[in-house]
């Protein structure tokens, strides 16, 4: 369908709903850049009276939010990584191999990834702390987002691999390549758009978690910025001036992706969603 | 050559076990053995210490399923099964609002896409940062909703704004604020349907002269029909998996009154150490989500066949 142009009152009224929609955010960027005494005052709402970072620096210093953030990059990065390999591997499969489980694995894997988290927790925490020794490490973290991951991403990235034509895979069959040789030197090139897709919603989702580093991370200086957060909101309990700079932070990575690599974000989302 | 493989085939098989060994192995590892775990787990009563842990059936007079018996007598359980039924029924809401938004900032305008933008920012947050700003957003006293309320005169001077610390409508604040980044979720999925419509078609309705109403009832809303399931479907899981948004904001509180399954199942077995209890409400929260899966399963294969 294509998109009609508007008048005057139109634009009016959805500069008033989209000013009411981002009014938390804007909220919350505002009181973090007031002072406590400020807000002690009851001026929560009110512009601030000047503009003051000190949040910010606290929020990395005494909150420790340097540490955080620093662990959230140290869980995201690899998982990225990791599932675009391993998930563009099984598409290839999946997609352009003959192989007999190819419809019962897609399957399993599809159905994987709309599992509810909480059928999961009691065995991968058994797991981690009796057999594989990795509770309480970020390697706990890592693994387990990978696995997890695999499922949708192996499906993403099974129906963008469908896309490209039989006709040069065979013929490089023909020539007698491997098939290594196929998947790594012809059909990653030709899977940018798919990996750079995937990898804005992965980073995106392995970031905003904090259920998985709350059951395997205990110790606090490697908990990921959410636990941080968290964090933060118990030991001051009410500064709304710290908790809205953590706020921010937190949201500041996922938030340039979506800023700069928007267009591959919403391709993902929507090719994922199976068009 | 019935029953066996050509050589390509087996050439083929070869490869695709060889590059699927890893991500079998870790996938069985995190996600299908944990499964099956829970739900042998839901018949035992583990502590999360104990070396040994046998069915409650083993070796005593009491039943497999006592844990399930239990857990059918639990007010607290009943009482998160009727939030997440809550859940599904009002979170739900995000996707008519997503779409209306889809509908609203289709607009064809340089400002449009920056408006867009802004409108999904929501999405990229955390539900802890979600969680966080929304707590002070609907704080009694201080909070932004009350300041409004008191500005346009619905709230007295006197009065508070008490929303999250009543057993009656925390639920209600938590799935709002839970539904703000997920109706631009389905804003995205439904703007993706919105410039795949064929457009000779609302021409030609255009031009019969049919209302707004029946051009989005009779002719908009049939052909987004595929944006509408996948947004079906992810707001239903979405609704089961509930847990940070409401570990954060409430705790389940006040008087369990805002609990859910998700959240329930964490604090008997983290903080109760009752892993088998805990299990067992894995399980139910596990069959409660098969269905949608099996439903979204059957969905895909039918896209499928649909397309080959």
């Amino acid at each position: 369908m294509e998109p009609k142009r508007r008048g005057p009152v139109y634009w009016i009224f959805a500069t008033v709903l989209l000013l009411l929609w981002i009014s938390p955010i804007l909220a919350s960027l505002l009181t973090s850049i007031k002072t406590l005494e400020e807000l002690n005052e009851g001026r929560y709402w009110n512009l601030p009276r000047n503009f003051s970072l000190q949040n910010y620096v606290e929020a990395f210093t005494v909150g420790k939010f340097s540490t955080y953030f620093l662990n959230s990059l140290i869980i995201t990065l690899p998982t990225v990584i990791a599932v675009l390999f391993f998930s563009s591997l099984n598409g290839y499969v999946l997609a352009k191999l003959r192989f007999r489980w190819n419809k019962k694995l897609m399957l399993v894997f599809l159905g994987g990834m709309l599992l509810p988290f909480q059928i999961l927790l009691i065995p991968v925490f058994y797991l981690s702390n009796q057999f594989l020794h990795t509770y309480d490490t970020r390697l706990g973290v890592i693994l387990f987002h990978v696995a997890f991951q695999l499922g949708f991403a192996s499906f993403f990235m099974r129906n963008f691999i469908r896309t490209i034509p039989d006709g040069i895979i065979e013929a490089a069959r023909v020539d007698g390549c491997s098939e290594w040789r196929i998947y790594s030197t012809m059909v990653l090139p030709l899977m940018r758009p798919a990996l750079a897709a995937l990898a804005t919603l992965l980073f995106t989702w392995i970031w905003n978690d904090y259920l998985w580093s709350l059951i395997l991370i205990q110790t606090d200086e490697l908990k990921p910025i959410t636990a941080g957060l968290q964090n933060l909101k118990g030991q001051w309990i009410a500064s709304y001036h710290l908790q809205s700079a953590g706020a921010v932070i937190a949201a500041i990575p996922p938030v340039l992706i979506f800023a700069f690599l928007q267009k591959h974000f919403i391709r993902g989302l929507t090719m994922g969603a199976g068009k | 050559m019935a029953g066996s493989l050509s050589f390509m085939q087996r050439r083929d098989h070869k490869t695709a076990w060889r590059f699927l060994a890893p991500s079998l192995f870790l996938y069985s590892l995190y996600v299908i053995f944990p499964i099956f775990f829970s739900m042998y787990l839901s018949l035992t009563q583990w502590d999360g210490v104990s070396s040994q842990v046998l069915p409650l059936c083993i070796g005593s007079d009491s039943s497999c399923f006592q844990n399930f018996i239990d857990l059918w007598q639990d007010d607290v359980f009943w009482m998160s099964l009727k939030n997440n039924i809550a859940w599904l029924l009002f979170f739900s809401l995000s996707a008519p609002l997503g779409l209306a938004l889809a509908l609203l900032f289709h607009v064809k305008a340089r400002a449009a896409s920056f408006y867009k933008s802004l409108l999904f920012m929501p999405m990229v947050f955390s539900l802890v940062v979600v969680g966080t700003i929304w707590s002070w957003f609907l704080q009694p006293e201080f909070g932004l909703v009350e300041f409004l309320l008191k500005g346009v005169g619905l709230l007295g001077a006197g009065e508070n704004f008490t929303m999250m610390a009543s057993e009656r409508w925390a639920t209600a604040g938590l799935i709002a604020a839970a539904a703000w980044p997920h109706a631009a979720y389905c804003m995205v999925l439904y703007l993706a349907g919105l410039s795949n419509l064929q457009k000779n078609v609302i021409e030609a309705a255009e031009i019969e002269g049919v209302s707004k109403w029946q051009m989005l009832w009779f002719i908009i809303l049939p052909m987004l029909r595929p944006a509408t399931i996948i947004v079906v479907i992810v707001t239903m899981i979405g609704a089961l998996r509930a847990f940070d948004l409401i570990s954060i904001m409430t705790a389940g509180g006040p008087a369990n009154s805002s609990n859910v399954l998700a959240l329930y199942m964490y604090q008997q077995t983290f903080e109760n150490f009752r892993y088998g209890y805990g299990a067992a409400i894995s399980v139910v929260l596990f069959a409660i989500s098969l269905l949608l899966i099996l439903l979204y399963l059957k969905q895909t294969l039918k896209d499928e066949t649909g397309r080959s």
